[in-house]
């Protein structure tokens, strides 16, 4: 459990969460919750995390201290001020039914419980690519970094001699998608990275 | 789309990449493609009947292993199965932007992403002809498959099954397809000779080594005697290769040797060759009418009032009429007859000179021994062919007096036997193909009108003969008798009017021009017309000890030849019967 669910609507929900220890959470990060439909799990690329401002405002006052004692910023940021991640809903799964890459039928209802998908779940989940639209579409977000960010993650969770064929399934499915606009998908691959020995 | 391949995806991609089509296919590792499997190449996914179908390649299909001028079949919705051909192949792109920046280079990854989604590889295919439903018939096309129909390469079964299916017994294998030497294209002998046709390529495209087997295939299957004007001594004993190579000419073909009759013009030539000739052809000044000499008035330049004058001249002095003007036989009434002709004197020698520049030609001479050209005549009707060898006679005026002279008699001799067949007393003339070289000499628009060809070429088909033109140059040809071309056999042409000429007439000619584009410079041909149910392709037979094989024994029996021989000798039915 890295955290729980703030608020939520039927395309994203925000789950506060502490301060991150290394990789958890990134942005792309695929994460799910349940919902109480058929007790599914709803899935989520992370696409926004953001640090809070206190109430007493005692960030702010540190943030220009000449001379900020390092006590005093370790102790500040060891208070529980969580990090509001936001993320964006890319499909849902009842309970032993096929993964759907749409928008879930309801929103996870406040301080449901969030978790990080391990590598085998993030290659189940992209074995299709339908949840590519929904990405796309949430203009309001960076969705050609997210896209790339995702890819690439999804890429790394795949054994090594397999990844780059997922790339390239990847663009292709891309290409089809944005009407083969060479500029937008050159813009996207370029950003994607994966080792393929590693 | 998705990432995941089931194992038949796999084995399919395999086999593509391995394919002896792909040509990158590691070498030494290339599978032949054991049996001709149905590839799939692509989906239809526009155009039109006219202009063609426009078809989106497969992202696994490789446009190095496609080419122009090869079949594709579609199956439609209802069962019906599209036969069409590959005209162009084309390089197309969903956004300009990908062709203008391609990915930089060694960026192999995009590159792979962009080819079959943003860039992909197009056809244009024509469509040629629709299997019936039922029966499996070739039928014209008169629609279009629906969006989305998947197009397959055509396997040489079927394509096989199209060209002259139904008639195997006269079908002449004329080459293979261009792209599979597996499939052996075949035409149809019986249409072909049925109307007049045509071989047409540049010189030394290889269009005598295509019309000699394939008049030996003509002779052999008995659909029609030939007459071959031979312009350049190729058909009779030995044809010309390159590099001095002597090939048989049909007398040599064991199996229609006994039918085949040369006649040379030139006997000296013929015996220095060696080429065996059976007759010399003579013709006596007592056997040439004025209308064989008007054939000659533009090669000759003759006036309108000179010709005149030659009939006048037939008028009075009948047989001997070319003697007197050759100034063989004096006549004191000479000016007498010139006055009442209204001939002037200076029209007279002026007319003198040129006639007897004629004259000049040594197979023509005051007095015949023989009417041979009747005897070609018999050979004829009796179902032989007759090669005429020009020898060392290489004017045009001799080739055009020549073949005008005898083909006159032909129209005639025939006109009449289809008239008394007609009339209840007779047979029907035996069907005869008339082959000539460099046919342009006497079917450019001026001289057509003037010679008999033209008038075979229009309307002789009723009496059952027809012409097989041989030429390089089908611009040169009157446009009317072009128009009566049923089959049309092209080698590789350069001149744009040739190639406009060709495809007078032919629906969807521009798409075809580009197959024809696409022919290499020897040995290869795009037929279309009568004989074959939609054009096609070919890379002609290699003429040479294979083909001597199949002509090696004679493939008359016993009885065959003893009624050949009866035939032969004069002897009709019932001498026949008494043996
Ligand atoms: N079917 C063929 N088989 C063997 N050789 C061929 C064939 N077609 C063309 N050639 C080669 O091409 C040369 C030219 O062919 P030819 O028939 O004389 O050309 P054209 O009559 O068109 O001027 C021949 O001498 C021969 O070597
Ligand atoms: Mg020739």
């Amino acid at each position: 459990m890295i955290g729980r669910v703030i608020q939520a609507n039927m395309r994203s929900f925000v789950f506060g969460t502490r301060v991150p220890e290394s990789d958890v959470p990134v942005f792309g990060a695929l994460v799910k919750t349940s919902i109480r439909h058929r007790q599914a799990t709803l899935y989520g690329l992370i696409y926004d995390i953001a640090v809070n401002e206190d109430d007493d405002g005692m960030t702010r006052m540190l943030s220009v201290a000449e001379d900020a004692r390092e006590e005093d910023i370790d102790w500040q940021r060891s208070r529980l001020i969580p990090l509001n991640v936001s993320v964006l809903c890319v499909g849902y799964q009842e309970q032993g039914g096929p993964i759907h890459r749409q928008f879930p039928p309801q929103p996870p209802i406040a301080l449901s419980e969030i978790e990080c998908c391990e590598n085998d779940e993030l290659i189940q989940f992209t074995e299709q690519l339908d949840h590519f639209q929904l990405v796309l579409d949430a203009r309001d977000t960076s969705c050609d970094e997210l896209l790339a960010a995702s890819i690439s993650q999804a890429a790394g969770a795949r054994q090594a001699g397999l990844r780059r064929d997922f790339v390239v399934g990847c663009g292709r499915e891309l290409a089809r998608l944005l009407m083969g606009d060479a500029l937008r998908i050159e813009r996207i691959m370029r950003r994607i990275r994966w080792d393929e020995r590693a | 789309m998705t990432n995941r391949m089931d194992d038949t995806d796999t084995i399919r991609v395999l086999d593509d990449i391995l394919s002896d089509r792909n040509p990158l296919a590691p070498p030494g590792q290339a599978r032949a493609s054991a049996q001709p499997v149905r590839r799939r190449l692509g989906v239809v996914v526009g155009g039109s009947l006219n202009d063609g179908l426009d078809v989106k390649l497969d992202r696994d299909t490789y446009t190095e292993g496609l080419a122009v001028g090869s079949y594709v079949t579609i199956d439609g919705q209802t069962d019906r199965k599209f036969f069409g051909l590959i005209t162009d192949i084309r390089l197309d792109a969903i956004d300009p932007n990908a062709q203008k920046m391609p990915p930089p280079a060694g960026n192999d990854l995009l590159a792979q992403v962009y080819r079959g989604t943003t860039v992909f590889g197009a056809l244009q295919v024509k469509p040629m002809l629709m299997l019936d439903r039922d029966t499996g018939d070739p039928r014209p096309v008169k629609t279009v498959p629906a969006h989305f129909t998947p197009v397959y390469s055509a396997t040489p079964e079927e394509v096989e099954a199209i060209f002259a299916a139904d008639n195997a017994g006269k079908a002449y294998e004329i080459g293979q397809s261009v792209d599979d030497d597996s499939i052996k294209i075949k035409i149809d002998l019986e249409r072909f000779v049925e109307r007049s046709s045509a071989i047409f390529g540049r010189s030394g495209t290889g269009k005598t080594f295509l019309a000699l087997p394939l008049l030996a295939g003509v002779i052999r299957n008995e659909v029609a005697s030939t007459l071959i004007f031979d312009m350049h001594n190729d058909y009779g004993y030995t044809l010309k290769g390159d590099k001095g190579k002597q090939l048989k000419g049909l007398k040599q073909l064991a199996a229609i040797a006994p039918r085949i009759v040369i006649a040379t013009l030139d006997e000296e030539s013929s015996r220095r060759r060696n080429s065996r000739p059976d007759f010399a052809l003579r013709i006596g000044y007592e056997q040439i009418e004025p209308e064989d000499i008007e054939t000659l008035q533009k090669t000759l330049s003759l006036s309108d009032v000179q010709v005149n004058a030659l009939f006048a001249l037939h008028r009075e002095y009948k047989k001997e009429w070319l003697h007197v003007l050759a100034g063989e036989s004096q006549d004191s009434r000479l000016d007498e007859v010139l006055e009442r002709s209204k001939i002037l004197d200076g029209t007279f020698s002026a007319m003198q000179r040129k006639i007897k520049k004629l004259l000049g030609l040594k197979f023509l001479q005051p007095y015949a021994a023989d009417d041979f050209v009747g005897r070609i005549l018999d050979h004829l009707t009796r179902g032989d062919s007759v090669v005429i060898e020009f020898g060392g006679t290489d004017s045009l005026e001799a080739y055009v007096f020549v073949s005008n002279y005898i083909t006159r008699r032909i129209h005639d001799r025939y006109v009449r036997l289809k008239e008394l067949a007609e009339g209840g007393s007779g047979t029907m003339p035996r069907q005869l193909v008339i082959a000539v070289e460099e046919a342009h000499k006497f079917l450019d628009p001026e001289v057509a009108q003037h010679t008999i060809f033209g008038t075979i070429a229009r309307e002789l088909r009723k009496y059952n003969v027809t012409l097989l033109i041989i030429d390089q140059r089908p611009s040169q040809i009157d446009s009317e008798v072009m128009s009566q071309i049923g089959t049309r056999i092209t080698c590789a042409l350069s001149d744009e009017r040739d190639i406009a000429a060709v495809f007078t007439g032919v629906s969807g000619a521009q798409q075809l021009r580009s197959v024809l584009a696409s022919l290499d410079s020897k040995q290869q041909a795009l037929i279309m017309g009568h004989a074959v149910p939609m054009p096609v392709v070919v890379r002609t037979r290699e003429y040479g000890q294979a083909v001597y094989q199949e002509y090696a024994s004679s493939a008359l029996s016993p009885d065959d030849r003893h009624a050949r021989n009866a035939k032969l000798l004069g002897r009709d039915e019932e001498d026949a019967l008494v043996r």
